[in-house]
């Protein structure tokens, strides 16, 4: 589904990506570990389409969605309007996503009028109302607390686990990867490579 | 002084130049606001475009108001469409300047995010780049009003037959110090009631995401 090859990524003289090549295939869940620093972000970023500058090539036929470290909703439109907008879904289907994931009660209130976990829902409802074939998610959990967290984790399973998306979790956290993936790709060194697929 | 006022609206006279001044203002407004915020966006985007448009930013910026007004109606005429012309030149590099750096201070997490989601060019136009730009464009608005009909009395006062720039010239000839207040202050009225009753309404509106 997503073939990733890349010789080389810099930023100006740095080098923080060299030699990283993997395949991903449909339905497959896979993690990218490796240290802050690592250069997960920026792989993520190339392999999302929203990094070109590199050397290499990233060949996908994927529809991808995304789920980035922030919320990143438009704090000016309501949580059903962040989905309708930014999609093109229509807004009985929106409702009906958010509603799955508990937010039936929050369709027309703004982000500045829910938490931080809400918000991460509604950013996962609006990855998943696409029906992607990957779904990449940026440190999905940073910044939740322990409970949330992991009540999140098990929303992101149980929601997946219903679907044939794949998977493309980029995380320092071990025990995420364990939960929600069957492989990990470790990234590591300097510049960064593959470490362990 | 009110009653002069008064005495020159129920001649028809006040209400006449003051909408004449009004409309030149609306236009001058109209025109300076869409070339500055199209020109904002442009060089808040494009470090390419900024790099070449720059200079002629902030020799426009630097101008100063008179020297435009009167090359405008050397080269255009003592006409409507020079005096309209000389106020948007004045106003439109301030404008740019403004929406440039509220371009620029953009969150790219939301480009991204419409990039990945693969939104319109009109739709990240109208739910991502103008809701950030805002603030911008009323500060631009509010500073634009201000400016605008400051340099368009003085339009007026140098190349038109009416308006209410015409008018103090007129009394300003005569040293009629009553007359002149009497013009000057009933357009601030008119200014304030467009500042109360259309800017701060449309900003609140704009605003009201904000609200807990």
């Amino acid at each position: 589904m997503i073939d990733v090859q890349i010789t080389a990524k810099a930023f100006g003289k740095t080098t923080v990506l060299q030699d990283v090549n993997f395949h991903i295939s449909h339905h497959e869940r896979i993690a990218i570990l490796g240290p802050s620093g690592a250069g997960k972000t920026t792989l993520m970023r190339i392999i999302a389409g929203l990094d070109t500058d590199f050397e290499g090539q990233v060949v996908s036929e994927a529809r991808i969605a995304m789920m980035f470290q922030e919320p990143t909703l438009m704090p000016w439109r309501s949580a059903v309007d962040n989905l309708v907008l930014a999609t093109g879904v229509d807004r009985e289907r929106a409702v009906q996503i958010l509603t799955e994931l508990g937010l039936g009660d929050h369709c027309d209130h703004f982000p500045n009028q829910m938490s931080l976990g809400q918000m991460r829902r509604v950013s996962l409802a609006r990855a998943l109302c696409t029906d992607p074939d990957i779904l990449i998610m940026d440190e999905p959990f940073a910044s939740l607390d322990m409970d949330t967290g992991r009540d999140m984790m098990n929303l992101v399973n149980a929601t997946l686990s219903g679907r044939k998306t794949a998977l493309l979790l980029v995380t320092h956290a071990a025990n995420e990867a364990d939960v929600l993936t069957d492989r990990q790709i470790v990234l590591g060194g300097n510049p960064a490579t593959l470490v362990s697929d | 002084m009110a009653q002069a006022a008064v005495s020159e609206f129920q001649a028809g006279e006040l209400s006449r130049h003051v909408g004449v001044t009004l409309r030149r203002v609306i236009l001058a407004f109209i025109f300076a606001m869409g070339i500055g915020v199209a020109i904002g966006i442009i060089l808040g985007l494009s470090r390419r475009a900024n790099d070449w448009f720059n200079i002629w930013v902030v020799i426009f910026l630097n101008l100063p108001a008179l020297v435009v007004i009167v090359l405008c109606y050397l080269w255009i005429g003592l006409n409507e469409v020079a005096a309209i012309v000389a106020v948007s030149v004045n106003k439109i590099p301030m404008v740019t300047v403004m929406i440039r750096e509220g371009t620029r201070a953009m969150d790219p997490k939301l480009a991204d995010m419409a990039r990945i989601y693969q939104m319109p060019r009109i739709a990240v136009l109208r739910h991502i780049i103008l809701p950030q730009l805002a603030p911008y464009l009323a500060s631009a608005a509010r500073t634009g009003i201000a400016l605008i009909w400051k340099i368009v009395l003085v339009v007026e006062f140098l190349g038109r037959s009416d308006g209410v720039g015409f008018q103090i010239h007129l009394y300003f000839q005569l040293f009629d110090i009553t007359m002149v207040l009497a013009y000057a202050i009933s357009f601030v009225i008119v200014m304030l009631l467009v500042e109360m009753l259309l800017i701060q309404p449309i900003e609140t509106r704009a605003s009201r995401w904000r609200q807990p």
